[in-house]
């Protein structure tokens, strides 16, 4: 988290939660069901390209200081704008993420890609950037939710985010070989460091193919 | 009374904003690199956590509610988030430059300076944000409010502590290679949670 370095989000490399761990709150406390990650990471998305899109309209208006302040208040509304859609059009997914959701407010993933703390000034680079770093959030909530839901419960549970109703079950192996540990927030922490460890192993490959081929 | 320290401990053991609810995590793994940042970024941690707790309370319940006002809390809070931390970043300098409080090394004065921008972050803290959120929703008294205030900066430094000295020994230690850098010390934080929860028999 350098403030001074000019910050490129992706979705595998440069991924915003799994490589530049950025976002880890949301990302330890939503994946405990795969259903609440997915709805958090489009509701964080949303909230992305709108704020990027109205930050990027008004950064070339506002010196260095008045930045952050600014971006901070934009998001304290459109935040709140949310959880109040979350709570009235969604109650089930936000009943699920709780407290989580007005503490999106203060995820680093929002408040870096949409160019806080960067000189580009851009709206289309604003937006592209944002766009990729939420589709990358999304795939890290995904994955880790993914890991976390079917060790812990032996299966995935799809639920309606309006209703909380089963849309699918999917049993994957006896809930007798469940491990409940992941449940708690240790195994939350586990199942992030075990799906950063894999996307560190596989980058670490993907360099050394690069270093080979440039070699010839 | 007995009330009261039941619940300070158990904010600070049981109930830990870092290893029970997650928050702040990020900001504790970037700021635990040096020893200067880590010792300076948790100190202007817990001020800005313990008087915006003070302060948003006071908003909350003096204000907000009375007016019916509170689909504003977000705002006031990272307001008051705002202050506070420019505010601490202020005092600190002061204090950093007259008699090298905190800094260690040959120029305090510069070693800080090249810490302020980092220092500011700590007004998108999520720990902090989360504390005004539990304090205000639930129906917590004064008392109890205070007690938090005072308890939860000490669980943040609890995990600036421990997670600072676990990136200290890993340093020197043969940690297989996807695990370097940050995976080891989630490990390492989902460890620290698991040995907290034994805490639980007794409080």
């Amino acid at each position: 988290m350098n403030v001074n370095e000019t910050m490129r989000f992706g979705i595998f490399k440069n991924n915003p939660m799994l490589v530049l761990f950025l976002g880890l709150t949301t990302g330890l406390a939503v994946t405990g069901s795969l259903s609440h990650a997915l709805g958090t990471g489009v509701v964080l998305l949303v909230l992305l390209v709108v704020s990027g899109l109205v930050f990027g309209a008004v950064k070339p208006m506002l010196t260095k200081e008045f930045q952050l302040p600014f971006v901070l208040v934009l998001l304290a509304l459109l935040v709140k704008l949310s959880e109040l859609l979350v709570l009235a059009y969604f109650p089930a997914l936000g009943a699920g993420i709780g407290l989580y959701l007005p503490l999106l407010l203060v995820n680093s993933v929002l408040v870096f890609a949409i160019g806080t703390f960067e000189e580009e000034a851009k709206i289309s680079g604003i937006l592209g950037n944002a766009v990729k770093a939420g589709l990358g959030y999304l795939l890290a909530l995904a994955l880790v939710a993914l890991l976390r839901e079917v060790v812990m419960s032996g299966g995935l549970l799809l639920t309606s985010p309006v209703s909380g109703e089963t849309l699918a079950a999917i049993p994957i192996f006896p809930t007798k070989y469940a491990l409940t540990i992941l449940r708690e927030p240790g195994g939350a922490f586990l199942s992030v460091a075990l799906v950063a460890a894999v996307f560190q192993a596989l980058g670490a490959r993907e360099d050394r193919v690069e270093t080979v081929e440039g070699g010839k | 009374m007995e009330n009261m320290i039941m619940l300070f401990l158990a904010t600070i053991l049981l109930n830990n904003v870092v290893f029970n609810d997650m928050a702040s995590v990020g900001q504790i793994l970037q700021f635990t690199k040096d020893r200067n940042t880590a010792v300076v970024t948790a100190v202007a941690a817990m001020i800005v956590m313990a008087v915006s707790t003070f302060a948003a309370y006071a908003v909350n319940a003096l204000v907000l509610e009375p007016l019916g006002l509170e689909v504003l809390n977000l705002l006031v809070f990272i307001l008051i988030m705002l202050v506070v931390t420019r505010f601490t970043v202020k005092g600190l300098r002061e204090q950093v430059h007259v008699d090298g409080f905190l800094v260690k090394g040959d120029t305090p004065r510069r070693t800080y300076d090249a810490l302020e921008s980092k220092v500011a972050l700590l007004s998108v803290n999520s720990g902090v944000l989360l504390v005004l959120l539990q304090t205000t929703r639930g129906n917590l008294g004064w008392i109890d409010a205070g007690v938090m205030a005072l308890a939860t900066p000490l669980a943040l430094l609890l995990g600036f502590a421990l997670l600072g000295s676990f990136r200290d020994r890993l340093a020197v230690s043969d940690v297989p290679a996807p695990f370097k850098g940050f995976p080891i010390l989630l490990v390492a934080a989902a460890l620290s949670y698991y040995v907290l929860t034994g805490f639980g028999g007794i409080l």
